[in-house]
């Protein structure tokens, strides 16, 4: 059996070393469709967060209960429920962010990054490994649509959470095109900076050892 | 064995759904928004600050612009203005032949020592088969201060993109400033002042008859250079069709009232007050005006007539008339052009407008039915159109040289 994670690997992992959104480039269609603005992105990544959480938490309590053979189905109906539940929240309690989300808030359902943590973590982990397994993974989630839709919005409409900033525009930002190439910028920059710390990390180690070789 | 490896997985599958639709049933009734609530969300966006009544169903039909299906009233207490939100539906003009459903505010505002009824806000609420919406969502500034007065001009700049939408949105607001200006009373209502100035004038059936306004959009060629046609009502007096016209000749109003007949001989003035000029009675007399096709001029010589015909718009994908100039000779069309082309994206192609119109060539009115069989394949909505152009040229021709072929 494998050692169980850390609270620190897990955090890690959720917010940049398994970024869902940068590195495993999972949920990209939200994070295509709905990064035009900073609070779409902010409130899909918490509504997305909020269904990772539950069904995480859940799926890792019927671990041992599930067998082997329809676990997909049950994993797809608890997500299933959870995203109903986070609909009929926000459409109680937070039109705005409902409306702005429209369509894409039942994809939440086959949002690859919910159904992945379920199959690869929560059926595998204890309860509360897994709610934090789905806290970080939402965080890093919601932090890169967040950050992809401050970039397009303050470039696409001189605006920031709908405050306007200045008159100048550049239109091509707020349009699917636009998308593509930010989402594309992001990861160039992203791996650029996690291969630079992983050779900084990799060089300190070297160090560490060779001092050690020559003290022996 | 068996139970464990065929009937316990179901069983589980089972008892997870079973759960699950449970807490989403209970979560339904408890997180369930009312209509009433969504109402109320959407004003707050469009018009915040204001506490509305009950909605009340109504039931209000403009045969040019759509429906009303309710309106709900309050008052704006710091401004003491009347408002209306009134829900609206654009008839079918819309993309593919569907429609928008708008709550449009409208309120009483003081200007200029009169009270006046005007747009202050709208919202879509609902719509058919338009895809193109979102390019509109959101831009509803649209429309806001217009006067209601009178109706409203198609905004140009909401169109790219979404030309046939905006229309339908046009439609809409354009019922509801109806229904508030002749229903609601809201504003000062010209158009129905100059019905009553016009009546005025009138004797007998023509003064007792039930007019109703009929768009100006289509007939501009009723109104001669120097003068603008207002408004034109229409009316049924026995067997007769009826029109008045009101017309705007530097600051005064004119009227004429005709009678509508295919047939030159039929057709004759009622009524027309003092100002107006020979040039506007012309106009009057050669026009014969029909539901789907305008014959706005003839010019005949022999037994040779030739037409210039205005074939309307119609639902689908052909927005905007075609002029057409038709020549009959003898009860048959010798020749037909396309002046003027009702061509936008989304019409005919070029090749279709060929194949109609030489089929067209050489049909009376006893034929020109079946003339376009089988040739408006890519082109139904300009087919339409140019169809009842030929055919009112010819209705005019037969009821001018006594009857059809």
């Amino acid at each position: 059996m494998s050692k169980k994670p850390t609270f620190k690997e897990i955090a890690l992992d959720g917010v940049l070393r398994q970024n869902p959104v940068l590195k495993l480039v999972l949920g990209t269609c939200p994070t295509l469709g709905l990064t035009t603005a900073a609070i779409s992105g902010l409130g899909m990544g918490a509504a997305a967060t909020f269904v990772l959480i539950c069904s995480n938490i859940l799926i890792s309590l019927l671990r041992n209960v599930i067998p082997d053979k329809v676990r997909i189905p049950c994993f797809i109906v608890i997500i299933a429920t959870f995203t109903t539940v986070v609909r009929g929240l926000l459409e109680a309690f937070l039109p705005d962010i409902y409306d702005v989300l429209g369509t894409f808030l039942p994809l939440i359902v086959v949002n690859c990054v919910i159904l992945g943590r379920a199959e690869s973590f929560a059926s595998k982990n204890p309860v509360g490994s897994s709610a934090l397994d789905g806290l970080f993974m939402g965080l890093g989630f919601t932090l890169a649509l967040t950050l992809m839709g401050i970039v397009r919005e303050v470039l696409g409409a001189g605006a920031i959470f709908g405050t306007a900033l200045w008159n100048f525009k550049i239109e091509f930002f707020a349009k699917p095109a636009g998308a593509f190439f930010t989402y594309g910028l992001f990861i160039a920059v992203f791996t650029l900076v996690s291969n630079a710390l992983e050779a900084k990390k990799s060089k300190k180690k070297a160090v560490v050892a060779e001092t050690a070789e020559e003290g022996a | 064995m068996a139970f464990k490896n065929y009937v316990l997985p179901v069983v589980v599958l089972l008892v997870i759904c079973i759960v699950c639709v449970g807490v989403l049933a209970v979560l339904n009734d408890v997180l369930y928004v009312s209509d009433e609530v969504k109402f109320s969300r959407a004003m707050s966006k469009i018009y915040p600050g204001v506490e509305f009544d009950a909605q009340e169903k109504v039931s209000y039909k403009n045969a040019n612009y759509g429906e009303v299906t309710s309106v709900t009233w309050a008052k704006d207490k710091a401004k003491g203005e009347r408002v209306a939100v009134i829900e609206a539906l654009s008839t079918n003009v819309g993309f593919g032949s569907g429609n928008v459903t708008l709550y449009v505010v409208v309120k009483e505002v003081a200007k200029d020592g009169k009270t006046v009824g005007e747009i202050a806000a709208w919202s879509i609420k609902d719509n058919v088969g338009q895809s193109y919406i979102g390019k509109i969502d959101g831009a509803n500034k649209w429309y806001v201060g217009a006067d209601i007065a009178n109706e409203i001009a198609m905004q140009s700049n909401m169109t790219a993109g979404a030309t046939m939408t905006s229309t339908a949105i046009n439609m809409a607001i354009n019922v509801a400033a109806d229904y508030a200006r002749s229903v609601a009373e809201m504003g000062s209502n010209p158009q129905a002042e100059a019905l009553s100035a016009m009546v005025a004038n009138l004797t007998g059936d023509y003064a007792t008859a039930s007019y109703t306004a009929v768009s100006t959009a289509n007939v501009t060629h009723l109104a001669p250079a120097g003068t603008t046609l207002s408004y034109m009502f229409n009316a049924t007096v026995g067997a007769q069709e009826v029109y008045g016209l009101v017309y705007d000749v530097n600051g005064a109003q004119e009227f004429v009232v005709f009678v509508n007949a295919a047939a030159n001989s039929d057709k004759q003035i009622v009524y027309k007050s003092a100002g107006v000029t020979t040039e506007m009675e012309t106009a009057v007399l050669s026009t014969y005006l029909s539901a789907n096709a305008n014959v706005i001029s003839v010019v005949t010589e022999g037994t040779t007539s030739t037409y210039t015909v205005v074939g309307l718009k119609q639902a689908g994908f052909v927005p905007k008339n075609y002029t057409v100039t038709v020549v009959v000779t003898d009860g048959a069309i010798a020749s037909f052009d396309i002046t003027a082309s009702g061509f936008v994206s989304h019409g005919p192609s070029e090749d279709a407008t060929l194949t109609i119109v030489p089929a067209l060539i050489g049909a009376t009115s006893a034929t020109v039915d079946s003339a376009l069989d089988s040739k408006t394949t890519g082109a139904t909505e300009t087919a339409k159109i140019l169809l009842s152009a030929a055919k009112v040229a010819l209705a005019h021709y037969d009821a001018n040289n006594g009857g059809s072929n």
